[in-house]
């Protein structure tokens, strides 16, 4: 009931109503007795009708008229004197109930899905259908309904995508605020994982995977036709199959001449999906450069107009995301020195250069932390090698806390074992990935970046008095921390400059300086909040670019960031913790961008710690204005965080794209891998065969793969260090230029002999293409990453910290334990300050189901375990969530709701090692 | 807060529902006859979170849910209809809310099989194929219409069953995530542009199958809290105008993503109680329009995750009250 006024009734309204009500209350009995009697006669179908035009939502009548179509139509199939216009008049009867129930309701689901249903029966036509869509986006622009069925109807009737996009441009420009337009543009230019179109391409491929030779061999002049036979068509295979092959074709042809055959050889639907594809290189500028352009207009024309704000921020996100894992920081960062002592005694250690610490057990952690999440991070995707390496010991852990197997940063312990070792001892570690494939991310991107890590480990011999951990009490009063001087900032920064210019990064360079140029003009001319917001992440997004090309660059534009989103704060007080979110970000970033400024906060601890801590150096964020943490990538190493006095909901940690490093001089010297620029990548296609070379630098050729046609594929494989073939570049041959960067697969991988049957030829021609060219391709970005800050896809918490061992997150806005999950992931946390939040005093739990519980069916659950339980654990499951694993020694919960003597009572039974509670010792 | 808790007319609201309930003779109630098992739901559910749910006789509900149950197993929205998965994941609800879920087992002598029975004759229905389809989405009844809606009615009602287990969790997640858009939110088909309501039901059938992962938190999160405008109310998709329903859709959503911070609660706390029919209860899509029980509800649902005082808390993902969903889950 929308939208109707709240009156009292009229006398006569009240008479005229019961009659309706009267009336419609004996249709629909009769509908009902109808339709459990199985009466189709037209008398009864005319109830149905009258009912439906009154009623659309009566959804039985939309069953009982199927039934009695199916029924009447099976009659005159038995019938074969019946006329086809029998059947179309049936049908047509369908389409007209359908078109007036719209009438009477043009959102109800069951007529358009009547209609649907009628139309899969073959009725009816583009014209028809489309005169009809005209009017209901004529009275309603928005009605997703239509939109909706729009869709269907373009799928159904092949009606070409060209078409369609340019029906949505005129949508636009007939009214630029209309959101349903730019979705569905949006929906165009992705275009990768449609499945109507994916059946299209399937059936396409299945049925006719020559295309229509006739038609082509006027093209043959140019080569093209079989430059589609024996190239697109197995792609295109792909499309069916998965993203990547959309990214590989788009990253294969320039943006004109994809359109130029793909044109020709089938439907414009594919151009259309490619030329607006934004995976691709070039394509890629074009479209969004286009695409900013018009977005552009609808922004200017009305700034407090949101039809274009989300079609806009997903374009700047485009122009400077990457798809592809990359590896964004490791602990221990290469070429750190790492100091272990198993019993504590590290103070007196003379290594002055190295990182401490310390283990028990003689194993340290080994973290990998990537932009994407990733899956497959095992010893055969990852080599460490070390003395005491035995391959089966080597277990990689996903830090993350759902079923997906997936992670952004991974976890392995490094056994040392127990020898007698004089301190001058040290062993290397080695650790390289890459090499081969495994590594997958959760949008199905391989990690293709060969890289290679090295550290040292030295172990303190053991001593014999033990430290007396009892006595240890981290207090976190000011006057127990100090300044500390750089030299006693041991981190190995995990960030090696790069001088990456390549034609990518100068066109995304100058996109975001355009943009940013553009922004300040609209500022200039009205204060508005969507400018103020977009130029903020645009800076943002600016100085990550630029921090990708100089490791010591400094945040240049954060002030001016600051400002943004102060001013947005007051500007928009409804969204201020939004501002404040994104305002969060950008100071972290600040904070982490390079040794100097991390160091100004810094210090020194001198209070008494337990011996597991045996790093003095505390990083303090506390009372930084924090509603959120970030760029952990940056903090692997940290030992001792104080985040108190903020404005922490959760400690979950917004992923940080933005930060990666240029890996390749850990790659010099590898034989397997060449670090150089390329100059060109040379896709070369000539029938029957398909040759891809790519040139390095010093004009050698490195790659050359070559596939047959399907007839006799029998021949395939690469060849490190062949010549280039430079007679290949005559005659009816395309070639194409690409520049980056480029690591090289290994040779051997496509050595794989292909048997195959016919029914099984097309995919695994394809798969061989593919297999050569992916893995060129995906290393051939531009080894940085960025994003926008709001695209934060999977969350990475504090659990990629795995050196922590104490925390201090009081004063902070925490609601609830469930918040704190992260914190079960890390094993070495001994010390933690909650007290003063708000645990307990929120009946709502926002974070409820992003810990794993029975709810959402996550985690090691067994249902009966709190069924049998006491009543408290049902009480307290949260906390019996956090605290089961966890070995703290000190916990701080004072000040919170949730802290009584009963709650108290049930933590000590919970965690047994506890030693002190909010200040008290424990026996 | 406190001054606003007089405002809410708590015993006008429930009046009203129970009034609802019992006029079935008015052109209104002719008209959504077919969706009654839907109003028993957003009534039922509202007078338990206002604390008024021993106004209605369990039993008369629980013979008339029952009375819906078509032979396939399914419900429909009211005696002698058809049986759809709309009107099955409303009566599971009701059933639970009594904490009835047991009736399924006794009332069909034929063992506990039924607990499933009801879901899982809708979802084997005709040829053992079920309603969930090859690319993992689900269709609403044997006619096929397919939706993200559907596919969160059976992941919900199936869990509260604790028979997940009968359907491919693994396919239904994918086909969820392939509905997803640019702009971070979900359509009810893939390339369907975002909604809040459909947004909702894809959230929360990721938040029961512990797949939020696969969600743009901060994307989707800006996106819902731009929702709100500047009376307070919030909208379900840009540039259109404020819904109390929304209340529900947009806040369940930003809380299932821990983002609901990101709006003006107070503001919109006010918009509610602005659409409240203060003289004969019930709340209303926009302040002064008529009342339905629908906006009813999300209106008092909204105020539960606005945590207004005096309320039962309420479950995002689940629709239920709190204290049903644990009973369910952990046992009690």
């Amino acid at each position: 009931m929308h939208g109707r006024p709240r009156k009292p009734t009229k006398l006569e309204d009240e008479e005229a109503k019961a009659a309706k009500s009267a009336k419609l209350r004996s249709l629909q009995s009769q509908l009902l007795h109808n339709h459990h009697n199985k009466i189709y006669t037209n008398e009864a179908l005319e109830i149905s009708a009258k009912l439906l035009e009154i009623n659309p939502e009566f959804y039985t009548a939309w069953n009982y008229r199927k039934l009695a179509l199916q029924h009447n139509l099976s009659l005159s199939h038995s019938d074969s004197n019946t006329e086809d216009d029998v059947i179309t008049s049936l049908l047509n009867e369908e389409l007209r109930i359908t078109e007036s129930a719209l009438r009477q309701n043009f959102k109800s689901y069951g007529a358009w899905h009547h209609r649907k249903w009628v139309l899969a029966k073959g009725h009816s036509s583009v014209d028809h259908e489309m005169r009809l869509l005209h009017k209901f986006h004529k009275a309603d622009p928005r009605n997703f309904n239509a939109w909706n069925y729009r869709r269907f109807v373009a799928e159904l009737m092949k009606r070409s995508e060209e078409e369609e996009l340019k029906f949505t441009t005129e949508m636009i420009n007939s009214n630029i605020s209309n959101y349903s337009a730019w979705h569905n543009r949006s929906y165009k230019v992705v275009g990768l994982n449609y499945s109507g179109f994916r059946e299209k391409m399937k059936k396409m491929i299945c049925y006719d995977p020559d295309g229509d030779d006739a038609e082509y061999e006027e093209d043959d002049g140019k080569g093209q036709s079989l430059v589609v036979k024996s190239f697109v068509v197995p792609c295109f295979v792909y499309c069916y199959h998965g993203p990547h092959c959309w990214n590989f074709l788009m990253k294969i042809f320039p943006f004109n001449e994809m359109c130029f055959f793909l044109d020709d050889f089938c439907s414009a639907l594919l151009s259309d999906l490619l030329r607006r594809g934004v995976q691709g290189f070039s394509t890629k500028e074009k479209v969004l450069t286009e695409e900013l352009e018009l977005v552009h207009q609808a922004i200017f024309t009305d700034e407090d107009d949101q039809s274009g704000w989300f079609y806009h921020l997903w374009l700047l996100d485009q122009t400077i995301k990457l798809d592809v894992p990359l590896l964004v920081s490791t602990w221990p960062a290469h070429g750190s020195d790492l100091t272990t002592s198993v019993d504590g005694f590290l103070e007196d250690c003379s290594f002055s250069s190295s990182i401490r610490f310390y283990s028990k057990s003689r194993k340290f952690p080994l973290v990998l932390h990537f932009n994407h999440p990733v899956e497959g991070v095992s010893p055969s995707t990852v080599d460490v090698n070390y003395a005491f390496n035995a391959k089966n010991e080597i277990i990689w852990t996903p830090l993350s806390r759902n079923n997906s197997g997936t992670a952004g940063a991974w976890v392995t312990h490094l056994n040392f074992p127990d020898v007698k070792v004089d301190s001058s001892n040290t062993y290397p570690v080695e650790v390289s990935l890459g090499n081969s494939q495994g590594i997958i991310s959760l949008n199905g991107f391989h990690y293709s970046q060969p890289s290679r890590f090295a550290f040292t480990v030295r172990i303190l011999p053991h001593r014999s008095q033990s430290a007396g951990e009892q006595s240890s009490t981290v207090v976190w009063k000011e006057e127990y921390f100090h300044p500390i001087h750089e030299s006693s900032l041991v981190v190995a920064f995990d960030q090696t400059s790069n001088n990456v210019d390549n034609e990518l990064s100068k066109w995304r360079t100058v996109t975001i300086n355009d943009e940013i140029a553009l922004f300040r003009d609209l500022l200039s001319v009205t204060n508005c909040k969507i400018g103020k917001l977009t130029l903020a992440r645009l800076l943002v997004a600016h100085d990550v670019l630029m921090q990708q090309n100089k490791a010591s660059y400094k945040m240049l534009h954060s002030e001016e960031v600051l400002e943004l989103y102060d001013d947005l704060m007051k500007m928009d007080p409804s969204h201020c913790e939004y501002y404040k979110h994104e305002r969060s970000f950008a100071l972290m970033q600040e904070v982490t961008a390079n040794k100097e400024s991390l160091l100004k906060h810094c210090f020194s601890y001198r209070g008494s710690m337990p011996s597991s801590l045996a790093s003095s150096i505390c990083l303090r964020l506390n009372a930084y204005s924090l509603s959120q943490i970030g760029c952990i990538g940056q903090l692997l190493w940290v030992q001792m965080l104080d985040l108190s006095h903020n404005e922490l909901h959760s400690i979950e940690v917004f992923v940080s794209n933005l930060v990666i490093f240029e890996r390749s001089s850990f790659v010099e010297g590898d034989s397997q891998v060449l670090s150089k620029a390329l100059k060109h990548i040379l896709v070369i296609c000539k029938a029957p065969t398909v040759n891809l070379s790519i040139i390095m630098e010093d004009g050698r050729s490195v790659v050359k793969g070559s596939c047959l046609e399907r007839e006799d594929m029998t021949e395939c494989g690469v060849n490190s260090d062949c010549d280039f073939i430079d007679e290949e570049l005559s005659g009816s041959l395309m070639v194409r230029e690409w520049c980056g960067h480029l690591s090289l697969l290994p040779s051997g991988s496509l050595n794989s002999p292909l048997d195959v049957t016919s029914d099984v030829l097309l995919p695994f021609y394809g798969k061989h293409l593919w297999d050569v060219f992916h893995e060129i391709l995906d290393s051939f970005v531009f080894p940085g990453v960025a994003c926008l800050a709001t695209s934060g896809q999977t969350s990475i918490g504090l659990e990629a910290m795995q050196l922590l061992c104490c925390l201090n997150l009081s004063h902070n806005k925490i609601c609830s334990f469930t918040a704190l999950e992260p914190l079960t992931l890390l094993k070495s946390l001994k010390v933690l300050d909650i007290s003063y939040n708000e645990i307990g005093a929120h009946p709502i739990d926002t974070t409820r189901y992003l810990c794993s519980s029975p709810l959402s069916h996550t985690g090691e659950w067994n249902v009966t375990e709190f069924e049998g339980a006491r009543i408290e654990l049902k009480k307290y499951w949260e906390a019996f969530v956090l605290f089961k694993g966890m070995s703290l020694m000190q916990l701080d919960i004072m000040g919170n709701v949730v802290n009584d003597e009963n709650f108290k009572s049930f933590l000590v039974e919970l965690i047994p090692k506890l030693r002190r509670l909010n200040g008290e010792e424990l026996h | 807060m406190e001054d606003l808790v007089r405002e809410l007319a708590v015993d006008k609201h429930a009046r009203y529902i129970v009034s609802v309930e019992k006029r079935k003779d008015d052109f209104e109630s002719v008209v959504m006859e077919h969706l009654r098992m839907n109003g028993a739901y957003w009534g039922l559910t509202t007078l338990d979170i206002l604390g008024k749910l021993d106004m209605v006789d369990p039993d008369e509900v629980i013979t008339w849910v029952m009375s819906c149950q078509h032979e396939s197993g399914g419900f429909a929205g009211n005696i002698g209809h058809d049986p759809h998965i709309l009107y099955t994941l409303s009566a599971v609800q009701v059933l639970a809310l009594f904490d009835k879920l047991d009736v399924l087992d006794t009332d069909k002598v034929s063992n506990w099989y039924n607990t499933f029975h009801i879901m899982f004759c809708l979802i084997y229905k005709v040829d053992v194929a079920g309603l969930q389809n090859e690319d993992g989405s689900f269709s609403g009844d044997m006619w096929g219409e397919i939706d993200t809606r559907f596919s969160y009615i059976a992941i919900n009602s199936l869990s509260l069953l604790h028979r997940l287990d009968k359907i491919n969790v693994e396919k239904a997640v994918k086909y969820i995530v392939s509905c997803k858009n640019v702009d971070g939110g979900f359509g009810c088909t893939p390339g369907a542009e975002s909604h809040a309501g459909q947004i909702f039901c894809c959230i929360a059938a990721l938040a029961i199958t512990g797949s939020l992962h696969h969600v743009d938190k901060d994307l989707l999160g800006w996106w819902l809290c731009e929702r709100q405008v500047k009376s307070g109310g919030l909208n379900g998709r840009p540039e259109k105008l404020p819904d109390v329903c929304y209340s529900w859709w947009v806040l369940s959503s930003l809380i299932m993503i821990d983002r609901v911070h990101w709006i003006d609660k107070k503001k919109l706390i006010k918009f509610i109680l602005d659409c409240q029919d203060k003289e004969n209860g019930g709340i209303s899509d926009r302040p002064d329009d008529a009342v339905d029980v629908f906006h009813t509800y999300f209106g008092v649902a909204g105020l539960s995750l606005l945590e207004f005082p005096g309320l039962k808390p309420i479950d995002p993902a689940y629709a239920l009250p709190v204290d049903v969903v644990n009973r369910i889950f952990f046992g009690g």
